[in-house]
């Protein structure tokens, strides 16, 4: 069987492995803080701005759904600071097409073009849809859409969501509220060396440090929803995953040092205060 | 037996059914301005949407500010698709619904 010429991967060193102080900009949006958070969970909306605050975060992300008189959830918008980019997801959509109708919902109710795809078919682990996520990136991408796809980290799917006009990809970490961290360490690395579009690590990260990884792997931004919600004090928390990110971010700028299987000591050897 | 006037009757209009109105009218007899002359004039003069998924039954003729009225909802953040249309706040009161249309009630809430 010939393969698709599309499916051919270029082997090229992408931008986000990029050492250079470069600014992060999706859909012509520059982002200077690279925590990108969520509003899910939170134990009391009123905690997102005082999250937001303290952690920098300049864009949020929200779902829709069908009104509830009965149940007590508010309109989110409201909890949420001017200036903030807005990330709708299409959580709910089991195929592309639902996807597609969520997020023309969601821009035609005044969310701007973000929009983060997400389509899951399995409750379980509720792993995305690859494949119907690249349908709704391409056409969303056509409607001018800002695209930021929540995928498996599968490096094939990324170049297609690439081509399909994706601004940007968000691969899982681990399964979404999991807080097990980089469990996709080795797929992670793959996307960020050999995608050009900047990679948001999104989904499973627990902990600061997991953060702080991600960034020193390369990663361009991460996007945490449980781990600062669910903390004790989300905006302490929100404000440690921002320094973790920005540290990581700083790391990798700087250039780490090699692994070494053996020990390299660090004092000299030799002048000891010891008779030989 | 004293004649009841009918208070559905006058809004047949258009499709005039004489075994219907014979029927109608007779129950009305019996039970008076009751619970049968309420329900015949609902079906006379009502229409059925569906909102959320779910049969709803109003008024004709309303306009979706009424529909909002009646099904009490909260207006702060409130997307209203009809017919997989946003009609924006300020045109609520505008868009006139007709039997049969679809119409979602939405919002923004918490998410990942």
């Amino acid at each position: 069987m010939i393969p698709d010429s599309k499916m051919s991967i270029k082997w090229s060193k992408g931008g986000s492995m990029n050492q250079e102080n470069k600014p992060l900009v999706i859909g012509g949006v520059e982002f200077t803080n690279r925590l990108f958070t969520g509003t899910g969970k939170f134990a009391s909306k009123k905690l997102i701005a005082p999250m937001l605050e303290a952690s920098g975060s300049q864009m949020i992300t929200m779902a829709l759904r069908r009104v509830d008189v009965k149940s007590e959830e508010e309109n989110i918008l409201k909890y949420i600071p001017k200036g903030v980019h807005l990330l709708p997801n299409t959580s709910g959509a089991r195929n592309a097409e639902e996807a597609v109708r969520i997020a023309r919902i969601a821009r035609a109710a005044g969310c701007g073009d973000f929009i983060k795809i997400e389509v899951i078919n399995d409750m379980k682990y509720l792993l995305p849809d690859n494949e119907e996520t690249t349908k709704a990136t391409q056409i969303l991408s056509k409607e001018g859409f800002i695209v930021l796809p929540y995928m498996m980290p599968d490096l094939i799917s990324a170049k297609r969501m690439e081509d399909a006009g994706a601004a940007a990809i968000m691969p899982l970490g681990a399964p979404i509220g999991t807080n097990r961290g980089l469990e996709s360490r080795p797929f992670l690395q793959i996307l960020i060396e050999n995608i050009d579009l900047p990679v948001v690590v999104d989904a499973g990260i627990g902990k600061p440090s997991q953060a702080a990884e991600a960034m020193e792997m390369g990663a361009d931004a991460v996007l945490v929803n449980t781990a600062i919600t669910t903390a004790q004090d989300p905006a302490k928390m929100g404000k440690a995953f921002a320094m973790a990110v920005a540290a990581g971010y700083e790391a990798r700028l700087a250039v780490m040092a090699d692994e070494k299987k053996y020990a390299s000591a660090s004092s000299p050897l030799t002048g000891f205060l010891r008779d030989e | 037996m004293t004649l009841v006037p009918d208070p559905g009757y006058a809004g047949v209009g258009k499709r005039f059914c004489p075994i219907w109105a014979k029927w109608r009218r007779s129950l009305c007899r019996i039970d008076g301005r009751g619970f049968f002359c309420a329900l015949l004039k609902g079906r006379e003069k009502g229409m059925k949407l569906q909102v959320n998924g779910k049969e709803q039954e109003c008024s004709e003729g309303i306009f979706l500010t009424d529909l909002i009225e009646q099904l009490a909802l909260p207006i702060e953040g409130l997307v209203a698709v009809v017919a997989d249309e946003v009609v924006p706040a300020s045109d609520w009161k505008d868009c006139s619904l007709n039997d049969g249309m679809k119409i979602e009630f939405l919002n923004f809430v918490s998410g990942g």
